[in-house]
């Protein structure tokens, strides 16, 4: 019989292995805290959301009261409450599918298929919420709970609300005195239910199967009134039924009550939103995402209109607090105070805080202006019903030869163009104009009712959008997405390629402006200028990005923005010079000069410049040369531009430069057929009305610059000199 | 299983997964790299372990299956027998070596993991996840290959 050591054909174990072994543990650990910040980062929007809307849903004021994250009451030792029975023999089974969004007790919950029997800690490792339908009674064996020591709640997770707590201890031993020290309120978070002791074992437990106070409804409510919280000797009526506590607390019409007591100011009265009468969405941002006339009113005012939370403002919004306080703020410095601690304004709800009076009085008085043109508009829409969508069509503009549907009913100087609606000119065969129109073979995605469309599917989270063409999501009244559309205007050769923010981050850092969401005007689509004032014209006006406005040729709107301009230098180039210093006396910005740094249109407009209307008519990509059939082509464009504006004519003016100029370089002997010649710059000077008044080109040939100055007469008719 | 536990219960098995990692992939550095992705997935799905009288069979099968998975990336199965036997560390025993090189790897695991591991056939079985029958079948032919190997080699008693 053969004896063989098998170990002789391994050598000793290299070090590496070890490192190895370490290395993955590491690794491990790493992912799991990131997977667990993720998680409960998700959990704290989701829930706040779905905890809302479940609200909204039921019916504003109306809607079950039950202790949520919105407004929990501060921590009471109450919550730690031991008579609650939960399963404490071995953790619960449920059932859940990878892609759901709960968890359940019934494997085939709601005609549920595939359902994976797990374990409920993995489950809830994963993400997952309970099923409001099958999930009546759950606890989860807790082994530890964590917390720090400058902290109010104890939690379940290691990292919570995105929080590191370093400390934690037994959570069997939590009723015990040896622990009293580090007994704290159960995290609304992950705790919401609080945690229950049972044969010496700690367990959360994640659903209620009763609640204190009696659900809101309109048999115990009295039909349809709101109805409010209120204990008898209590000052302030609430809308949840163990607000700070409160016990005994009975359900009464808000009508009746609200003679006599005050709205409760922790769970009432403070916390702003704004919405506006249409949107869908209310806000924790007045301007978020470029909206205008905003109202503020509390979160449950606006969920009474059927109002959802943003997803774009309300899960990114950062509030400045102190650990354990009361208020949170819009600034870390309010008043003499300093607050350090910065987090997510739904953190700061779900931590119990309110908004600082402080510093929220300021913005809610300006959004307060609005009230009553909120309340009458939603009072109109109300009576009038559901609107018939796209009521209006945005004209478009055909010539009688031409082949193009026009946006812009002067686009490079088109005259006698005919307004008509889009379903007519296609009717008729035109298609879209490749230089004021989109280009139709680009594909956008739109929701239905949707304001924006968008380059990217899930821009902004958006679900269920289908792919369309911009310019059939502008005959349906869309605008481009401030977010994703802007730099894809700008970016036609990234076709195809762009596919996620992500893309766009990469492919186009920064739009002209630098500043994505920084500069904002009036527009309307109809029109050629953009405003900085809403009544400047009657028009519907649209308050989006500067961008937008230049992205579609808009210029800045000669009425309503700044004064009139002495010169105006178009190509002088900025590089080496001190732009303050150069630009100090002058109007206009300079959108062609290749040497200026990026954000040059953020930065003027900032300074109270306009932007060249001149310029702003060019098809801007296609300023990275300056070869002269390019630059010809542009310039007769604006020129062209120029004259269905101001009523001057000069497009002559440029071929007679030319002739000009190449009649000077014979006089000088230097003429070349080859193309020496070219432009190196031009300058419109404008007079006091705002008309053009004088053109100089600067010519250069074989390198020696030379220019040509055109006065225009009052009469119409030119003086031109040539001077080397 | 707590994360200690884990990791106490790794670092005991570390010359274990050495010698299975080897006696795949038959380089240091990939026994590395396998060992580390089988650490760290089994990290992350160890609250799926539901006894952990099971730990080391279901660590060493997701080895295995990293290995598995190193090897189609490398699109290689074993090395050249010259390549290998200069591969192997001085403290090897290179005829040995070379021997379980030559069998298939069929044969080679259930051996390892029988004989020189102490598995049962129930845990080789749940392992490399076939029947038990097999691997009783296996580890026989195994013995005989090597059997036959070694004698036209040399003596290895």
């Amino acid at each position: 019989m053969i004896r063989i050591d098998f170990d002789r054909a391994f050598a000793k174990t290299p070090d590496c292995i070890h490192s190895a072994i370490e290395m993955g543990i590491r690794k491990g650990q790493k992912k799991m805290k990131i997977q667990s910040k993720i998680i409960n980062l998700a959990a704290i929007a989701a829930g706040l959301a779905i905890t809302i809307a479940v609200a909204a849903a039921a019916g504003g004021f109306n809607a079950a009261p039950r202790p949520d994250v919105l407004a929990q009451p501060p921590a009471t030792d109450e919550r730690l409450h031991t008579p609650e029975p939960a399963p404490a023999d071995e953790e619960s089974m449920v059932y859940c599918t990878d892609g759901g969004r709960y968890y359940h007790m019934d494997e085939h919950c709601s005609g549920m298929q595939g359902a994976i029997r797990r374990p409920l800690s993995e489950a809830l490792d994963m993400g997952k919420d309970a099923c409001a339908v099958c999930v009546t009674d759950v606890s989860l064996h807790l082994d530890y709970i964590y917390y720090s020591e400058d902290e109010q709640y104890m939690h379940r997770m290691e990292y919570c609300g995105g929080v590191h707590y370093p400390l934690r201890a037994q959570a069997a031993n939590l009723s015990s005195e040896a622990d009293a020290s580090i007994r704290k309120s159960p995290c609304p978070l992950c705790l919401p239910n609080g945690i229950s002791m049972e044969d010496g074992k700690a367990f959360a437990v994640l659903r209620e199967t009763s609640t204190a106070a009696p659900e809101p409804t309109a048999e115990n409510n009295g039909g349809e009134e709101p109805a409010v919280y209120c204990t008898e000797g209590g000052k302030y009526y609430h809308v949840h039924s163990d607000c700070s506590g409160m016990l005994g607390a009975t359900l009464v019409p808000l009508e009746r009550i609200a003679q006599q007591k005050e709205p409760c100011p922790l769970c009432i009265a403070p916390l702003h939103v704004f919405c506006t009468p249409k949107g869908n969405y209310y806000h924790s941002d007045r301007s978020c995402s470029g909206m205008v006339g905003a109202t503020a009113m509390s979160v449950e005012e606006a969920l009474w209109w059927y109002k959802q939370p943003c997803p774009i403002c309300i899960s990114s919004r950062i509030v400045y607090f102190a650990v354990g306080g009361k208020y949170y703020h819009n600034e870390p410095r309010c008043g003499s105070d300093y607050y350090e601690h910065a987090g997510k304004w739904l953190y700061a709800l779900s931590a119990g805080m309110i908004d600082c009076p402080d510093c929220m009085d300021e913005v809610v008085s300006e959004a307060d202006e609005n009230q009553d043109a909120f309340w009458a508009e939603l009072k109109a829409q109300e009576e009038a019903g559901p609107q018939p969508f796209s009521s209006a069509e945005p004209p478009v503009y055909i010539t009688e030869n031409g082949i193009y549907t026009h946006y812009d009913s002067i686009c490079c100087g088109i005259s006698g163009a005919q307004s008509l609606s889009y379903a007519q000119a296609q009717a008729m065969g035109r298609i879209s104009c490749p230089v004021c129109g989109p280009n139709p073979r680009e594909r956008v995605y739109a929701t239905e009712n949707g304001k924006y469309y968008h380059c990217v599917e899930n821009c902004s989270g958006m679900q269920r959008a289908l792919a369309t063409t911009p310019i059939e999501a502008q005959w349906e009244e869309k605008w481009a997405c401030p977010v994703c559309m802007v730099p894809y205007v700008y970016e036609l050769e990234t076709e195809g390629s762009i596919r996620s923010i992500a893309d766009l981050q990469r492919l186009m850092p920064y739009t002209d402006s630098g500043l994505m969401l920084n500069d904002f005007v009036y527009t309307a689509l109809d029109e050629n200028c953009y405003h900085l004032n809403a009544d400047c014209s009657n028009s519907a006006k649209e308050y989006e990005m500067l961008e937008l406005a230049l992205a579609r040729n808009q210029f800045a709107c000669p009425e309503c923005i700044g004064s009139l301009p002495k010169d105006i230098d178009l190509f002088e180039t900025a590089f080496g010079q001190d732009l303050d210093a150069l630009w100090e006396n002058w109007r206009y910005s300079h959108c062609w000069i290749d040497d200026l740094k990026v954000g040059c249109y953020s930065w003027i407009f900032t300074n109270g410049r306009d932007t060249i209307p001149v310029c702003s008519v060019f098809d801007r990509r296609t300023t990275d040369n300056y070869q002269l059939d390019v630059y010809f082509k542009g310039a007769e464009d604006s020129l062209r531009f120029l004259q269905s504006v101001t009523a001057k004519p000069f497009s002559h003016i440029y071929p007679l430069a030319m002739e000009m100029a190449q009649q000077h370089l014979q006089d000088t002997e230097r003429y070349d057929e080859s193309g020496n010649l070219y432009v190196d710059d031009l300058t419109l000077r404008f007079d006091e009305n705002r008309q053009v008044s004088g053109i100089i080109v600067y010519f250069k040939a074989f390198d020696e610059p030379f220019t040509i100055e055109f006065s225009i007469l009052e009469n119409g008719e030119f003086e031109s000199s040539i001077r080397s | 299983m707590s994360d200690q536990d884990f990791a106490a219960r790794v670092h005991a098995m570390e010359r274990k997964l050495y010698r299975i990692a080897h006696a795949i992939l038959w380089n240091d550095a990939d026994c590395a790299d396998a060992i580390q992705d089988a650490v760290f997935r089994g990290w992350m799905k160890k609250g799926s372990l539901r006894e952990e009288k099971y730990f080391e069979t279901w660590l060493i099968r997701i080895l295995i299956n990293e290995c598995k998975s190193i090897m189609r990336r490398q699109r290689l199965s074993v090395l050249p027998l010259d390549e290998a036997a200069n591969a192997a560390a001085p403290d090897a025993d290179p005829q040995l070596r070379a021997a379980l090189q030559q069998l298939p790897e069929k044969y080679r695991m259930p051996l390892l993991l029988h004989h020189l591991e102490g598995y049962s056939l129930a845990e080789i079985s749940a392992m490399l996840n076939i029947p038990q029958p097999l691997v009783k079948s296996r580890l026989h032919q195994a013995r005989g290959a090597l059997r036959r190997i070694l004698k036209s080699g040399g003596e290895h008693a």
